[in-house]
């Protein structure tokens, strides 16, 4: 031990790059995984929070369920509620905007909290909410007018700004719009020129009965529709994030096999700069296995520092990544820190350190001390 | 129980190349007892260095037998070899070879703990008393490179000498020191021989040493002789001059530096060499040639 750790501080330069390299690839399998869970676990909030229902029902087109068709599918058995809603891109002057059509009484799922004034109370009327982003970006406050324009035609209406908020369905980076704007849902249907019409219905299932079940009855009743379990669309929104998270995961593997040339090559060097001593050791009644656990230990113990170090590094830089992350509105993941992924990275960097010594420890263990000592 | 703390029988080494097979050592015999202080002198290339290296099982011979404290290592493998290293060989070299990384004191303790049978305590007590010894009390925590060549030295002997080994083997131990550290060095051998009983053997071109020896031996051409060569290195000059006819060496030389004038005056036509220079080689290569030729007519 004493010859590693003096070894080590013989040559601090090398010993310190090497332990950065494998502390940087720690930190970037840290932090990304950190972003990853925080990220699902947003997404999950997200979509359940957005649909409170376990079956969510769209048409063929983009606005194109009938509130007909949601009244019969309230009466199905099974069926304890239906939420009908309305989410369309439009325009506020030339900036684009979600339009969110919502009931009164769903407002809750929608906004998690007022910042100024208040929500609606009834199906119509021309008010709106506007999105915190959204009215910093136009400087609306309340009791502004606001003009808004459907995606297509030429009409527009007018709207009372009512209240400031917090939406928690944030994904305007996704559909490239610059905010949120909540209409009563008969105004929704107004500007579209669709009333009676809605883009998608999340349905509430009785206690106790089996959500597939009902997807299946209101697929044989309405073959028209696209019916989705709630699970259904997490499980997408997790494929999206499951295929960044694989090419993210690239990146790491990149990174890894940096730690690992990294320390192959160190101690690569330290073979060679101490073959003499190896010999002398060796000469002295040392065995392979003893000169083996030399080179082994000094690499155990970068990788022992590299990983400590790139757990500390992952996590300070999965909090630059939530923030980077939160900043663009889409998501707010919290940060979670999982202790089986802690140790995974920390295990993981000490194997991969050890492993990578095996080529050098072989050549050390192969040194013939005769060949060495004979070229005195 | 033998008596005898090495024994080589009728050992060779031969190396092969890939067009022909170079015999170092050719059929060596001997056995040194146990106690003696024994010198192999021989001068380089001789084979002393890799008669030196099989005894102490660092290479194997290519036949015969190496007996080292009653043990016939000569078949053993590598694991058993290592062992029998660390309990019952010591090894000094030239430049002391200790390792930079540790301590006077855990260079001592460091062929201890490899033969596995002392504790980190037992290597520890047995290595400051080796170097109060060796005479390097209070060393103890130095490096290497904080201690001069002939206590490096002497701490390679408090290593070699810690396991109390069955023989240790010394190749040139003062090649590498001063006269002065040379000769405390020595003292410090023949006071170990003497005091410690220790069997101790040196192999090494310096016939200084030999007056410490209880024996020599003499190593020419890969054999070992216990007197000295009879014939010296003047005899070795007539022998050669002996065997090419008169004349015939002067004239090859004649012819050489023949060659060498014609590639001066060419050098000259060309411009490579300087006017100065040219014409201090051009008299040198005159006066040599004259001196050849008068040689060559006589």
């Amino acid at each position: 031990m004493k010859f590693v750790e003096r070894d080590i501080l013989f040559k601090k330069l090398i010993a310190v790059l090497t332990i950065l390299a494998i502390a940087s690839g720690v930190a970037t399998f840290v932090s990304l995984r950190i972003l990853s869970i925080g990220s699902r676990t947003a997404a999950m909030n997200i979509v359940q929070q957005v649909l409170p229902g376990e079956v969510v029902v769209y048409g063929q087109g983009l606005y194109d369920v009938s509130e007909d068709v949601l009244a019969d599918i309230k009466r199905l058995p099974g069926v304890k509620d239906v939420t009908p809603a309305i989410l369309v891109t439009g325009y506020v002057g030339r900036n684009a905007v979600f339009l969110l059509g919502v009931r009164p009484e769903d407002i809750g799922n929608v906004v998690s909290k007022f910042e100024r004034g208040q929500a609606f109370t009834s199906l119509s009327g021309s008010y709106a909410i506007a999105d915190i982003g959204l009215a910093k970006k136009l400087g609306l406050k309340v009791g502004d007018k606001v003009t808004v324009k459907p995606p297509y035609g030429t009409s527009f209406r007018q709207y009372e700004i009512i209240g400031i908020a917090e939406v928690t369905m944030k994904i305007e980076e996704i559909g490239a719009a610059g905010g949120y704007l909540i209409l009563p849902l008969r105004e929704a249907q107004k500007l579209l020129g669709r009333p009676g019409y809605v883009s998608m219905a999340v349905v509430k299932v009785e206690d106790g009965v089996d959500p597939n079940e009902v997807k299946s009855l209101i697929s044989v009743v309405f073959p028209g529709s696209r019916v989705m379990l709630r699970e259904e669309v997490i499980g997408i929104v997790f494929k999206v994030m499951s295929l960044i998270e694989g090419l993210l995961l690239s990146t790491t593997m990149v990174g890894l096999a940096v730690a690992v040339f990294g320390t192959t090559s160190t101690i690569t060097s330290t073979v060679r700069e101490h073959q003499r001593e190896i010999a002398i050791m060796r000469a002295g009644g040392s065995s392979r296995r003893d000169i083996a656990l030399i080179f082994m230990l000094e690499a155990l113990v970068y990788g022992v520092a590299g990983g400590l170090l790139g757990i500390v590094f992952g996590i300070m830089g999965a909090q630059v990544g939530i923030e980077i992350v939160a900043s663009y509105g889409f998501l707010n993941p919290p940060l979670i820190l999982e202790p089986q992924s802690l140790l995974l990275s920390f295990a993981l960097a000490s194997i991969l350190s050890v492993l990578s010594s095996i080529y050098p420890v072989w050549r050390a263990t192969s040194i013939r001390p005769v060949e060495v000592l004979k070229s005195e | 129980m033998s008596e005898d703390a090495l024994v080589l029988r009728d050992v060779w080494k031969i190396y092969k190349t890939e067009t022909e097979e170079i015999p170092v050592l050719k059929g060596i015999n001997l056995s040194v007892r146990q106690g003696e202080l024994a010198i192999i002198m021989g001068p380089s290339g001789s084979g002393k260095s890799t008669l030196l290296s099989i005894a102490g099982g660092l290479e194997n011979p290519s036949r015969g037998n190496v007996i080292v404290g009653g043990v016939d290592i000569t078949n053993l493998s590598e694991d058993e070899l290592t062992k029998i290293r660390a309990r019952k060989i010591g090894f000094v070299f030239q430049s002391f070879n200790l390792i930079r990384n540790l301590t006077a004191l855990e260079n001592v303790m460091m062929p201890l703990i490899f033969t596995g049978i002392y504790s980190w305590k037992q290597a520890r007590e047995i290595a400051q008393k080796m170097l109060e010894i060796v005479g390097l009390k209070g060393h103890e925590e130095k490096f290497p490179r904080q201690l001069s060549g002939g206590q490096q030295q002497r701490v390679a002997i408090a290593r070699a000498l810690a396991p109390s080994p069955d023989i240790i083997l010394m190749d040139e131990p003062t090649g590498s020191l001063d006269v002065d550290s040379a000769s405390r060095v020595l003292s410090l051998v023949k006071w170990l021989n003497e005091a410690f009983g220790q069997t101790i053997v040196i192999v090494t071109h310096n016939p200084e040493i030999a007056e410490l020896a209880s024996r020599t031996f003499y190593i020419r051409g890969g054999q070992i002789f216990e007197q000295p060569p009879t014939t010296t290195l003047a005899d070795k000059v007539k022998e050669v001059k002996a065997s090419t006819r008169k004349g015939e060496l002067e004239k090859l030389q004649l012819e050489l530096l023949k060659i060498k004038l014609d590639a001066l005056e060419s050098a000259a036509r060309e411009g490579k060499i300087s006017p100065e220079i040219l014409d201090a080689e051009l008299k040198s290569l005159e006066a040599r040639i004259a001196r050849l030729e008068k040689f060559i007519e006589k």
